[in-house]
């Protein structure tokens, strides 16, 4: 009885210690995002301050409001183009039997595995050759094909789990392919719509290294870059306060989305993973 | 309102042929079964006259009109299928409905065409649902709602009651049939493994094998006359009996079949086959006996309720009439009655 | 052929072509154009700041000679530079050791998950939360956390006495990767967790039951039973997971920027190509990475099939 108690005890205090671990820096940025001045050079372990200055700060800066529309903006689009380039394709892969078929799947998966600055050189030269360098387009362009190779991947393996009676039915109704995928499939597939666009759309809003390369005008930054670029009155203060609230803002809308959709996500995930 | 003509059909997925070179001629407004066991290429054969498959070589008219590389939507036809295939997110009024929206009816149109074949099936109170809302029963109803609907010359059933249970299946059944009463000129062509639903629906039953026709006939010819001993053991429950050896070779066969209908207990001394009783199986108005007369498997005879008969007694039978007797050769065709 | 002509499987063939162009399209043109465009200035001269104007000087990114009037014999290229090799070992360094804790981690955090206890969900929703937030973010959070002055961790790890004095975690040579390290380590081990726990959620409970009535000791039963179960999930992951971590660049670049101590391969290939002008020279090293990652993955797919025949 005894040994069973501590058992559990031992159990729950792992737990515990995992759950913190997992949430303390989170927690911590958004202590020092109310911190301000000296109390920053305070260690504190409990919130002791609620000072909104730091937060005030940046939402002053047009800076940050608009690296905050353009990645929204960024991540938007590129969620509405890999979708829709995801869904056709996954249409053709998924339900049309030809030949290569599998082939082809594969190779569109391979490309994601791609390291990104393997194609960073000749990316760079086609974006000066459109004149899409510094332009939002650069970033829409590129994080779509970064999300593009997962989410066909996704979306084929979901489109091939519906049923083959209602799409022949939906034939014999008279319904176009096209037809089929916006009346039919469409509602069927918004599982995996969210999984794939919420990924995307993650993808999206984190991604540093195109940003930092297509990217000059301080106008046009993305977020990940705005706090990657925010610096103090001289070069060895580094704001740490309003960078934290920064941090946070960021992130917040990020994890608002997990609490809401985490069972979208991980499968989303899995699947990504598992069945590759 | 329409007469269809398959000519060599040939259906091959790489090597593997699963329609070998079939012909066969339905008539307007007949009511044809495909049956046949699994594998036998029955809905295959049903997927290449709906369009939804692609035939390797061969003709398939409808009216005398070459439909080969016509679209489904367009060959006038309507299918229901096993799983009903409802559209999941749509009511059962906008299921029954799309059909005539893809082909841009007006929506007076749509609506009295859905509101009447809704009044004829009894669906009416159902057509606000969502097909999850529905009964087994009533999914298959909107299902044939659907292809009613789409006023189609040929009505194509996928084994539709496959999925219901037994009691739901006879109903489902009646209404069937009733359906092809009063939709005189449509052809129907109905797939299925059950032979019950084969014999009471069927105007004509087309027997499939490998891929093969192995016998086209009325529902009557298929069970009386039997073109092969294959399509003598698929129809008939319990099957027939086939006896071999001595106990067909002296009536000239290679294989001798009777079936348990059709055999009589008679008066010991007078039969021509005696043995034990060693099971009985009593369904009420009919009693299955087993009885064991030295052939391979205990002869099956089907009694009707008289008087039960005690385990291991001794029972001589007799076929009721020399026509009841089927005579096969090593190749399982008829042996004509000398 | 007219379109009448053309049966519904032609037809669809037809449409799926259609509905596959423009990804096709996309990914020929964004992803593998771009790639042999990479490979293809990797042999030439050619400096970000005019980029139209390289030569084609065959290896020489990669590895020249050069004999000298004095005959003395030099050596230029990616393949002699120690900059290069630095970072090779430090992308070596930091995938198997991030890899090994994340797998081990992973499974542990996958083991809790698997089994029922109050307070599970809380636990899968916290573990995302690494996941889901920005490298960037993180890195900043952690340097914050981990500086030396007035960092939580120095603070922290000097009242509980396991450290004498302050240390300069992402600025020492010595600490730096150690950080990279644990931050990634943080941030990734939910991921390595949720497939591990997606493997272990497809074993068939009776299995279990089964060990437990034949009173199979626990570890046993792990070693015996759940490892060779989950070996297939654990296997894709763990190439997910080499492939990712052997491209690592923004954590490095926040963290630790400059320092050589932690600097990967994409890291300097990059700083290479955009910050240094010497884009052909970058896109040499990126070449590298690439054949690397190839060389990798075939290694990878070769174990896959032995153990397929073994099986």
């Amino acid at each position: 009885m005894m040994k069973q108690t501590f058992k559990n005890t031992a159990f729950y205090i792992f737990v515990a210690v995992l759950i913190l671990f997992s949430v303390f820096p989170f927690y911590y940025a958004i202590i020092t995002s109310f911190t301000h001045g000296g109390a920053l050079f305070q260690v504190q372990y409990w919130p002791k301050h609620f000072d909104f200055i730091n937060y005030k700060t940046i939402f002053s800066q047009d800076n940050f409001l608009l690296s905050l529309v353009n990645s929204l903006i960024v991540a938007t689009i590129t969620v509405i183009c890999s979708l829709f380039l995801g869904i056709t394709a996954a249409y053709a892969l998924g339900r049309v039997t030809f030949y290569g078929r599998t082939l082809l799947l594969l190779s569109i998966l391979a490309i994601s595995m791609f390291p990104q600055v393997a194609i960073l050189a000749g990316l760079f030269e086609l974006i000066r050759f459109f004149a899409l360098f510094n332009t939002r387009w650069a970033l829409i362009l590129s994080y779509t094909i970064l999300s593009l190779p997962f989410t066909v991947w996704v979306l084929t393996i979901f489109m091939r789990s519906l049923p083959v009676e209602i799409e022949e039915a939906a034939i014999i109704d008279g319904a176009t392919p096209w037809i089929i995928i916006t009346h039919i499939f469409w509602p069927l597939l918004r599982p995996a719509v969210i999984t794939t666009g919420l990924l995307s759309f993650i993808g999206a809003w984190n991604e540093f290294l195109f940003a930092l390369t297509f990217i000059r005008s301080e106008s046009l930054r993305t977020v990940p870059m705005a706090i990657a670029f925010i610096s103090g009155a001289s070069e060895h203060e580094i704001p740490w306060g309003i960078i934290m609230a920064a941090s946070v803002v960021v992130t917040v809308p990020l994890i608002i989305l997990v609490l809401f959709f985490q069972r979208r996500i991980i499968e989303g995930l899995v699947l990504g993973g598992v069945k590759g | 309102m329409a007469k269809i003509q398959l000519k060599n059909l040939k259906k091959s997925y790489g090597a593997i042929e699963v329609i070998k070179n079939i012909n066969l001629e339905v008539h307007q407004g007949e009511f044809i079964v495909f049956i046949g066991p699994s594998g036998s290429g029955k809905s295959t054969l049903l997927r290449l006259i709906s369009g939804l498959g692609e035939m390797t070589s061969g003709e398939l008219l409808f009216d005398g009109e070459l439909v080969n590389n016509l679209p489904p939507a367009e060959r006038g036809i309507a299918m229901v299928f096993q799983s009903y295939a409802l559209y999941p997110h749509m009511n059962v009024y906008a299921n029954m409905a799309f059909g005539m929206k893809l082909a841009k009816a007006n929506k007076e149109k749509i609506k009295k065409r859905v509101l009447d074949t809704a009044y004829l099936l009894q669906i009416e109170h159902l057509l606000d649902r969502l097909p999850k809302h529905l009964s087994g029963g009533e999914r298959q109803r909107v299902a044939i709602g659907r292809a009613i609907v789409r006023n189609p010359r040929v009505f194509l059933f996928d084994e539709p009651l496959s999925n219901l249970d037994a009691a739901l299946r006879g109903t489902m059944r009646l209404e069937i049939a009733k359906l092809h009463r009063s939709m005189q000129n449509v052809t129907m062509i109905y797939v299925t493994h059950d032979q019950i639903e084969a014999m009471t629906l069927a105007d004509r039953i087309v027997v499939l094998r490998d891929g093969q026709i192995e016998q086209v006939g009325t529902p009557q010819e298929i069970y009386e006359k039997p073109q092969s001993q294959f399509v003598a053991k698929f129809i008939g429950n319990p099957e027939m009996n086939f006896l071999t050896g001595s106990f067909s070779t002296h009536l000239g066969c290679s294989t001798l079949g009777i079936r348990p209908e059709h055999i009589d207990i008679v008066p010991h001394g007078s039969g021509v086959w005696s043995g034990k009783l060693v099971h009985s199986e009593n369904l009420g108005a009919d009693t299955y006996l087993f009885v064991e007369i030295g052939a391979d498997k205990p002869l099956i005879v089907r009694q009707n309720n008289t008087r039960p008969i005690p385990l291991q007694s001794k029972i001589t039978l007799n076929p009721r009439e020399e026509k009841h007797l089927y005579r096969f050769d090593s190749d399982g065709k008829p042996v004509l009655a000398r | 052929m007219f379109t009448s002509e053309l049966n519904l499987q032609a037809r669809r063939r037809r449409i799926a072509f259609l509905f596959l162009a423009p990804t096709l399209t996309t990914l020929l043109c964004v992803t593998v154009w771009p790639l042999v465009r990479t490979i293809w200035f990797s042999f030439t001269d050619t400096t970000t700041s005019h980029l139209y104007e390289g030569h084609w000087i065959g290896f020489d990114n990669y590895l020249s000679l050069r004999t000298l009037a004095s005959g003395k014999v030099v050596w230029k290229g990616t393949l002699v530079d120690p900059a290069w090799w630095n970072a090779v070992w430090n992308t070596l360094y930091f995938t198997i050791l991030s890899l090994c804790f994340e797998t081990t981690f992973g499974l542990i955090i996958a083991l809790t998950l698997n089994t029922h206890f109050r307070g599970r969900n809380l636990l899968r929703t916290a573990i995302l939360i690494p996941w889901v937030i920005p490298s960037i973010v993180s890195a900043k959070m952690w340097g914050w956390m981990l500086n030396d002055q007035f960092g939580i961790i120095n603070d922290f790890l000097l009242n509980v006495g396991l450290i004498r004095e302050k240390i300069a975690w992402t600025a020492n040579f010595d600490t730096a990767m150690i950080s990279v390290l644990f931050v990634d380590i943080w941030k990734t081990t939910p991921f390595m967790t949720l497939l591990i726990l997606s493997g272990l959620q497809m074993i068939p409970p009776d299995i279990y039951e089964a060990a437990c009535l034949d009173g199979v000791h626990p570890v046993k039963v792990f070693f015996h039973i759940t490892l060779p179960l989950i070996w297939p999930t654990l296997f894709v992951a763990i190439i997910f997971r080499v492939l990712d971590a052997l491209r690592m660049f923004d954590l490095v670049y926040i963290l630790t920027p400059g320092s050589s101590a932690t600097k990967t391969m994409s890291a300097v290939s990059r700083e290479n190509m955009i910050d240094f002008d010497q884009f052909a020279y970058g896109a040499a090293q990126s070449t590298l990475l690439f054949l690397f990652l190839i060389f990798f993955v075939s290694i990878a797919l070769q174990i896959s099939k032995t153990k397929l025949l073994e099986e």
